[in-house]
């Protein structure tokens, strides 16, 4: 989701720009909770750890998107795919992480809503 | 190995945790369910605010009645709501009735993830789509998002 702001950003200007960066700044917040909670097998440390949402180069909004109103839209879609995504994950998770990843899934939930109304107001 | 009474006491231990965890989320709903009345009492009469807030305290009514059934389904006896309930600050005009309405979500958000961290996946998945449905309606109070709602010890950049 960070790399996919990234590139969002590129494409926004002004307001929608500064909306788009705030929720990249959580997004940020959600990999180092991630990273700290997680226990990279060793070995495993040159590679980057990969979290368990938002896939970086797939799903809706990795391509093909062009325009703010756009680029808003794949943002919303693909924070409420990773929202859902992270509530079917939770069976399988210690009870502290299960927490941990209810509590990324509500806030990407909001990130959506908080883009749709941003995007609805341009 | 495990004996049948062993497991029998296990199953019971871990419904016993059910209803408490539950019972956290009935209370934190009925307090929400109180403290909207007095959020909705000090926002402008047929206002898109106070309309809102009629939208809010229903959902909150729909999942207190949910909640309810779900104890007494596990044979526990749901907790009747308080009369009144302390209010973290005195209620005199909109702002501090939004600012009220905020704090119910977040307190609603966090005891859900109580249920969250119970081993039963259908209890799990229910208190992650309640601490969903709570953090929306903070940040729409609020007007911005939070990066961990309902982990109040977690603090972005802290």
């Amino acid at each position: 989701m960070i790399a996919r702001y990234a590139s969002a950003l590129k494409q926004l200007t002004a307001g929608a720009y500064i909306a788009a960066r705030a929720v990249q700044a959580e997004h940020v917040a959600h990999l180092a909770q991630l990273r700290s909670r997680l226990v990279e097998p060793s070995g495993a440390r040159s590679s980057p750890v990969n979290p368990p949402h938002g896939s970086l180069s797939d799903g809706p909004g990795a391509g093909g998107v062009n325009g703010p109103h756009a680029v808003l839209g794949q943002l919303e879609i693909a924070e409420q795919a990773a929202s859902d995504r992270l509530i079917g994950e939770l069976a399988a998770l210690p009870p502290s992480l299960a927490q941990l990843f209810a509590s990324i899934a509500a806030s990407e939930a909001t990130h959506a809503e908080y883009l749709r109304a941003d995007r609805r107001a341009r | 190995m495990m004996s049948a009474s062993g497991r029998a006491g296990q199953a019971r231990s871990s419904q016993q945790q059910a209803i408490a965890k539950l019972q956290d989320a009935l209370a934190a709903e009925q307090a929400a369910s109180y403290g909207y009345g007095v959020v909705g009492a000090h926002l402008p009469q047929g206002s898109a605010r106070q309309g809102a807030a009629t939208a809010d305290w229903v959902a909150h009514m729909r999942v207190t009645d949910e909640l309810v059934a779900m104890i007494s389904s596990r044979g526990g006896q749901p907790a009747p709501a308080a009369v009144a309930y302390q209010l973290p600050e005195p209620v005199q005009t909109a702002t501090a009735a939004v600012a009220l309405a905020v704090f119910l979500e977040d307190r609603v958000a966090q005891a859900y993830l109580g249920v969250v961290a119970l081993p039963d996946s259908g209890l799990r998945s229910f208190g992650a789509q309640q601490v969903r449905a709570a953090a929306l309606r903070a940040a729409a109070w609020r007007g911005s998002t939070q990066a961990f709602p309902g982990l109040l010890a977690i603090r972005p950049n802290g």
